[in-house]
């Protein structure tokens, strides 16, 4: 036999010579030196090409979590965004029923519920969610959750059941905000509350926590600074953070946006960016 | 899903998303793209599914880079506004600049060859690479130890250059 090639000793050490061709292989190889230290340099390029590849594999899911939380959050397929809109619409209409027997002479809604958002305790937060004594309200809870410690919250349980929610009615939503509100498609409407010049929308994600959209109409607002200079204001991000203003607890993110004629803030125990990602979402 | 298919997702899942990321470099893209191909294989069951999802992945692939080419000015304008991040460790940079070599150097193989080289690095056999590139089945091992062999050059020489760039 006369020396062999190149594929041949590649199939050789990938494990992939035919039988027939293997007998006559080993048995050149028995008697050939130079067939021996080429077979050598072949495995040293087959484990060197390995070893290469080996580090342009893809980093693990953890480590890309750990990196970028908001991809927890896979975009939703469209049918989940669809029943997830169906089922806030649903919420509003069954909470509407009690209700319509004051609506024709209602001008002012009464406000049902805490405005969550608005109303943020400034003090100092007792820490972390997991910390968090059981009898706490869910509430609490998100306003205690830390940028630091939504990274140690892979472990920790999920949020519980809601509370029973207080939710405004559709046509007081509308009324507000004369027209429907804007959502993070796929996240479901855990309750809708009232705040002084608009609404809250809390909207659970598949990672557990809540996210706060609050909602109000783009006019009733004082355009910041950012938004005078910009010739389209509309769809574009305009106050990246205004935390003193809106009173957030320390290290909470509070993102704005305009969607339509409206102005959305985003809150919840997420970092800016991925809360950033989110806002960018909401439609 | 079926059972073979289930066997199939779970001998295969990791190996696909790993072909899958050497032709788009982004890691969630390349699992959003094997569970596409996951979800195309369980609409058509096809007959050899474990080749299929490599040929139906690779066509992904294709039609993303075009895609990618098309955002590119998007991105680039979009990148401005990327939060600023912690600079990294010498440790991060000099594995990113080597996973940036290979890339390179992988990038500089001729498409067949590196088709080859990354579909037996995912763990198909000659036969099913042949199968799926249409090589004869004694032409896959002398493409492999062409493009093993290049890809080490290319990656060798690229190291050398910025050596001598570096002075």
């Amino acid at each position: 036999m006369s020396h062999v090639d190149e594929g041949t000793l590649h199939a050789y050490l990938d494990g992939e010579l035919p039988g027939a061709e293997m007998s006559r292989f080993t048995a050149h190889l028995a008697e050939c030196v130079d067939c021996r230290a080429r077979l050598e340099e072949e495995r040293a390029l087959v484990q060197r090409a390995r070893d290469l590849l080996a580090l342009v594999a893809p980093p693990s899911s953890r480590a890309r979590k750990r990196a970028h939380p908001w991809r927890r959050l896979r975009l939703p397929l469209a049918w989940a965004a669809t029943v997830a809109l169906a089922f806030a619409i649903g919420r509003y209409e069954e909470s509407a029923r009690p209700g319509r027997e004051v609506k024709s002479d209602r001008v002012e809604l009464p406000i049902v519920a805490p405005p969550v958002v608005a109303t943020r305790p400034a003090a100092p937060h007792p820490g972390p969610r997991a910390s968090i004594p059981s009898s706490g309200t869910a509430a609490q809870r998100e306003v205690a959750a830390t940028p630091t410690a939504v990274m140690a919250q892979e472990a920790v349980a999920p949020p519980p059941p809601p509370p029973p929610a207080p939710a405004v009615d559709l046509d007081s939503v509308r009324h507000f905000l004369a027209q429907a509100p804007v959502l993070l498609p796929g996240a479901p409407v855990r309750r809708v509350t009232r705040a002084p010049d608009g609404i809250v929308v809390e909207q659970q994600l598949e990672s557990g926590e809540i996210i706060r959209l609050y909602e109000r109409q783009a006019l009733a607002v004082q355009p910041p600074a950012a938004a005078k200079a910009a010739p389209q204001p509309s769809a574009r991000r305009t106050a990246a953070l205004d935390n003193a203003a809106a009173g957030a607890p320390p290290g909470g993110e509070r993102l704005a946006r305009y969607v339509g004629s409206l102005r959305v803030e985003i809150t919840g125990p997420l970092p800016a960016d991925s809360l950033s990602k989110l806002l960018d979402l909401v439609k | 899903m079926p059972d073979d298919l289930a066997e199939v997702y779970r001998t295969t899942y990791r190996a696909l998303v790993r072909f899958l990321y050497r032709k788009v470099w982004d890691a969630d893209r390349a699992e959003d793209l094997a569970q596409e191909a996951f979800t195309r294989a369980l609409e058509r069951r096809p007959e050899n599914p474990r080749g299929w999802l490599f040929v139906v992945a690779a066509n992904m692939a294709r039609d993303e880079a075009r895609r990618a080419a098309r955002e590119r000015r998007h991105l680039t304008l979009l990148s401005g506004e990327q939060p600023a991040a912690a600079p990294p460790s010498d440790e991060t940079l000099h594995a990113e600049l080597q996973r940036s070599r290979v890339r390179a150097a992988l990038e500089q193989l001729t498409p067949r060859d590196r088709e080859v080289l990354l579909l037996w690095d995912s763990g198909l056999s000659y036969d099913e690479i042949a199968e799926q590139t249409g090589l004869a089945r004694g032409a896959v091992s002398t493409t492999l130890a062409r493009a093993r062999r290049r890809l080490v050059e290319a990656y060798e020489a690229g190291s050398e250059r910025s050596h001598v760039a570096r002075g």
